[in-house]
């Protein structure tokens, strides 16, 4: 069962400079769960300390905004990478699974694979967690940016104008020879 | 008829993360041969020295965008027939136009599926005769 786990933003502290390429980072295939949950926390606590980052007496300068936004996309790209990871990992198993039904088999070794399965199905569910706790680092940067604007649901300036790939695809058909 | 699946793609993007998920989608989809770059100026750079048969780029981009990599792929002389796809969240009128008026192939909107990529780059091989 995965657990929510909301903390409260209070003092300040970025770890990491916001100038580091997202993403970037190639990590091995963490096999246990209970690392990949360790790495997680870890990583919580970091954003935790940048939503901490805008405390009032630094809230509206947007060098710090920046700053903690650069780590939320950081994290976030690390996130997605570990999730990635795993649901690779998993479509090895899923192949050697199926090779295996054409030969020899047993229920034993299907049983192994299929509980490896469950492990990197679960790690990529628990990376999802992530989302959480970026939004709402993302969420205390656009209050310190803009004020007491309360952050709503739905879609925000950069959709104005954007088609939807019906609309590029049938303006495409006019264009494109 | 020469074999899709044996196509050299490479995908162009400024996140690892994206060029991960194209990467495996076009796994998904049966090509294997696929090379990455982080940015137009190291695309265009590959492109100049490898032999890629496709090319995925995203738009928004450091050092060279995708528009100007595009441009500067249709201006060589020994690339300008490359297939050449954009994968981006740019998706307004004028981001189209440009895209489709520097010779673009397809234009995909980001987010996208499994079945849009499959189903432009059929587009695309079908107009190539493969």
């Amino acid at each position: 069962m995965v657990t929510k786990t909301k903390t409260s933003a209070k003092s300040a502290g970025v770890k990491k400079s916001a100038t580091a390429k997202p993403g970037v980072r190639r990590t091995a295939p963490a096999r246990e769960t209970g690392s990949v949950l360790s790495e997680l926390r870890s990583l919580a606590r970091e954003l935790n300390k940048a939503a901490k980052g805008l405390s009032k007496k630094r809230s509206g300068n947007p060098k710090d905004v920046s700053t903690i936004l650069g780590n939320v996309e950081r994290m976030t790209a690390e996130a997605a990478t570990k999730s990635l990871i795993e649901a690779e990992s998993a479509k090895v198993i899923v192949s050697k699974l199926t090779d295996s039904l054409s030969r020899d088999w047993s229920r034993k070794d299907i049983e192994a694979s299929l509980k490896e399965l469950g492990g990197h199905l679960t790690n990529i569910i628990v990376a999802q967690e992530f989302q959480d706790l970026a939004g709402q680092s993302i969420r205390h940067a656009l209050k310190a940016l803009v004020g007491a604007i309360i952050v709503t649901e739905g879609g925000g300036p950069t959709e104005e104008g954007r088609l939807s790939q019906n609309e590029v695809d049938s303006l495409l058909k006019d264009l494109l020879p | 008829m020469p074999d899709r699946t044996s196509l050299k793609f490479l995908v162009v993007d400024d996140f690892s993360t994206m060029r991960r998920i194209v990467r495996n989608l076009l796994k998904e989809l049966g090509f294997t041969h696929v090379e990455e770059a982080e940015d137009g100026a190291v695309a265009l750079a590959k492109l100049r020295e490898g032999s890629f048969e496709f090319v995925v780029s995203d738009w928004n981009m450091p050092n060279m965008d995708g528009l100007t990599l595009l441009q500067n792929v249709r201006a060589d002389p020994k690339l300008k027939t490359l297939p050449f796809m954009m994968i981006t969240a740019e998706a307004k009128k004028e981001n189209i136009i440009a895209a489709a008026q520097a010779g673009a192939s397809g234009y995909i909107v980001k987010p996208f599926t499994a079945a849009t990529l499959q189903e432009k780059l059929d587009k695309i091989f079908e107009k190539m005769g493969i």
